[in-house]
């Protein structure tokens, strides 16, 4: 292969597709319009915050007589984990999560006599509704909840706050504080430890944890993203060749191989630009936010982060090079790009078996769905991320040459493809006849 | 030594057969006629020695050598089915086909703006290729061709689209090429484009090569021996050797000579006779009736 002839393809292809208005407009607009779809989904919230204060009045009709209410009652603030609390007070956000749940507003809770003077508050609109207790309640757990029949159903929140008042008010008095308390709460702040090849113990944070399944799934979906926006490019810069026939003098000066390789690299390197771009403004976040996340203890997973790349090219160009050899099948975009992506579905295969993997990254599953060039990326990732001592060097190093391998063969394979696809302008080759092109090189 | 060689050239595509067996040899310099119907396997040779396809069987040398890759650089190639990328400006697709066959950008760009004056097309090298007109970009793809100075170059179908000036450009551009000592394969359905421009013809029909020579012996060969005369009066007096003339209506006379009679002959005849010879020539057939006479006479048989 002439790669001297395929930098000028790929130079040629990245310069066309970068200086088109297209490219700009989604490079620079999808920020734009993800921002306009952040605030879109904010409106709930920012609706929330302008009922902050809120307070809703039940009224409670207690005829088993356990809640012994001599007044209103304020209802008992939300639970909240004692390591989400921790964690959020490393990240200085302890306020936030006080001011966070008062804009969750307030519940009250007003003892009233008769079933009947409840109904009539509820109808006035004087209380939000009503719990009743009914005398048997103790015998069988019953409880009503008379609301108006216009009412909205009322959140999760306010159900828990009368579950806390009746757990409250059952364990006054019958058991000590310290041990009420773990009834309301068994496992108030549970600490993870892990046990090092040493012996050696060290604290497992919860964000560390998070980042170590997060990782590959981001791997997936970035890896995904980049090939369906870069696919659409690779099969739209063949189809169009296809289409204006620029493709015979194409052929003439530079062989399927080249010509494939270039555009891999060209429109690719456009594709990535754009990641790149994109996800560069959530890296300088990460920048900004670095010195919090050593503070929280979270370990990155590096020998996944090192071996990423790596991954990320050798997939993307194993990938890449079977959705242009396929999708120069097509007759048209719509089948090129039907055709063409069939081979990103088997990309988030490990993802149907991420629960398996993560039990057991050293498992035969994982293993097996590591030495598969269409899965090898996700869950070489996934091993190395969640546990990287369940997976030897050698046996990282052998993926990779296993990959690199496949990616050679892909393009072979893609080119001859390539080669009968873009002498095709009627209708789509039967099997037989592509395989018997395919072995004459067409 | 033969500049490209097709030796025992075989292909099929399925149960169709392209090419069966066909061989030919193109001497440097020269300037050869492809000729044949639609479907004959013109395209397909061509295709071959581009590369674009392979051959199920036989084989191709080039510049004295068995086909390699690295040979496409010094063959250009004019492609019947024509396009351009329609977004680019002018000058940077041809600087892109030229860099391809191997130039430096710089050299490539400084010779496209060359071919581009050369074509008298040199306003439009900041155009898109989309605002260019049929004729126009016909005439860029031609330029692109030259741009790298090929030694061989395959042109198909050169002419059409384009008007008589620039039908005259082009065809002067052939002939630059060959007094330069450069190789030309010409696809045309033009035959008056290939008497007057081709040395050899060669005529491909269902795949076999039917005809090859030079174009003045396959003319001679196809052509019955006749005379054409002009005579400032009368008709031609009896001349031995000659079996009939035919009066063209135009003061001249069309003489059918005997085997064996040579047209210096009756020329001498004449001139002897006292008849003033305002005009002699040998009536040749043109190429467009040997074409057809071959065709229909392989479908025939």
């Amino acid at each position: 292969m002439n790669w001297r002839k395929a930098r000028v393809v790929a130079v040629f292809e990245l310069l066309s597709t970068v200086r088109s208005k297209s490219f700009l407009i989604t490079t620079f607009g999808m920020p734009v319009f993800l921002s306009l779809y952040g605030l879109l989904v904010a409106i709930p919230g920012l609706m929330e915050v302008q009922r902050r204060g809120e307070v809703r009045v039940y009224a409670v009709v207690d005829r088993a007589g356990v809640l012994d209410l001599a007044g209103e009652v304020a209802g008992r603030p939300e639970e909240i984990p004692q390591e989400i609390r921790d964690a959020l007070g490393q990240l200085g956000q302890a306020e936030t999560l006080d001011a966070a749940l008062a804009i969750r507003g307030s519940v009250i809770f007003r003892p009233v006599e008769e079933r009947d003077e409840a109904r009539e508050a509820v109808q006035a609109k004087a209380v939000t509704g009503a719990y009743i207790l009914p005398a048997d309640y103790l015998e069988t757990g019953r409880v009503e909840l008379l609301v108006r029949e216009d009412a909205g159903r009322r959140a999760r929140k306010d159900r828990d706050a009368f579950r806390g008042l009746v757990l409250d008010r059952l364990l006054a008095g019958r058991l000590p504080e310290a041990e009420a308390g773990r009834v309301r709460q068994p496992v108030a702040d549970l600490q993870e430890l892990a046990l090092a090849a040493d012996g050696q113990e060290r604290a497992r944070s919860v964000w560390g944890g998070l980042v170590r399944i997060l990782l590959p799934l981001a791997f997936a979906i970035l890896l995904m993203l980049s090939l369906i926006m870069t696919a659409g490019g690779l099969l739209q810069a063949t189809g169009v060749e296809k289409e204006n026939r620029v493709v015979e003098v194409l052929l003439a000066a530079a062989s399927p191989v080249e010509i494939l390789a270039g555009k891999l690299l060209g429109v690719g390197a456009t594709g990535l630009l754009q990641v790149v771009v994109w996800f560069g403004m959530l890296g300088v976040m990460g920048v900004v936010m670095a010195g919090t996340l050593a503070g929280l203890g979270v370990e990155l997973p590096w020998p996944a982060l090192a071996i990423a790349p790596a991954l990320f090219v050798a997939t993307y160009f194993f990938l890449g090079s079977l959705i242009l050899g396929t999708g120069s099948l097509g007759t048209n975009a719509r089948e090129s790009q039907q055709l063409g992506m069939l081979w990103s579905v088997p990309l988030v295969a490990p993802l149907i078996f991420f629960e398996v993997i993560l039990e057991d990254p050293g498992g035969t599953i994982a293993r097996v769905l590591s030495w598969i060039p269409f899965t090898a990326p996700v869950t070489v990732l996934m091993r190395l991320s969640v546990a990287p001592e369940s997976i030897a060097w050698w046996e990282v190093a052998g993926i990779l040459a296993v990959l690199v391998a496949a990616t050679w063969g892909s393009l072979l394979l893609a080119a001859r493809l390539f080669r009968i696809g873009l002498m095709l302008t009627g209708s789509r080759p039967k099997l037989r006849a592509l395989l018997r092109q395919a072995r004459l090189g067409a | 030594m033969s500049l490209l060689v097709f030796e025992n050239v075989h292909k099929s595509y399925g149960e169709t057969r392209a090419l069966a067996g066909v061989t030919l040899a193109v001497q440097p310099g020269e300037v050869v006629g492809l000729l044949g119907p639609n479907g004959a396997g013109k395209s397909t040779l061509i295709r071959i020695l581009m590369d674009i396809i392979r051959p199920d069987a036989g084989s191709v040398r080039v510049f004295g050598e068995a086909f390699r890759r690295a040979h496409l650089d010094r063959i250009g190639y004019l492609p019947e089915e024509r396009g351009l990328y329609l977004k680019q400006r002018v000058v940077d697709v041809m600087v892109y086909f030229g860099v391809l066959k191997g130039l430096e950008r710089a050299e490539a760009r400084r010779r496209a703006q060359a071919w581009l004056a050369r074509m008298e097309l040199g306003h439009v090298e900041r155009w898109r290729v989309s605002q260019l007109s049929k004729g126009m970009g016909q005439k860029v793809q031609i330029a692109s061709v030259f741009l790298p100075d090929p030694e061989l170059c395959v042109l198909d179908e050169p002419f059409s689209g384009l008007d008589p000036i620039n039908v005259r450009l082009v065809q002067d551009l052939i002939g630059e090429r060959r007094r330069a000592g450069r190789t030309t394969i010409l696809s045309t359905h033009q035959m008056n484009q290939v008497e007057r421009l081709c040395q050899r013809v060669a005529l491909i029909h269902q795949g076999e090569l039917l005809v090859e020579g030079d174009v003045r012996d396959v003319r001679e060969r196809f052509s019955r021996p006749e005379v054409r005369v002009g005579l400032a009066s009368g008709p031609p007096p009896p001349i031995p050797g000659v079996a009939t003339q035919t009066d063209e209506g135009d003061g001249s006379w069309r003489l059918l000579l005997e085997s064996g009679v040579s047209p210096a002959r009756v020329l001498a005849a004449l001139v002897a006779a006292g008849k003033p010879v305002e005009r002699f020539e040998r009536v040749l057939t043109p190429m467009e009736d040997i074409f057809i006479r071959v065709v229909q006479r392989r479908e025939a048989a």
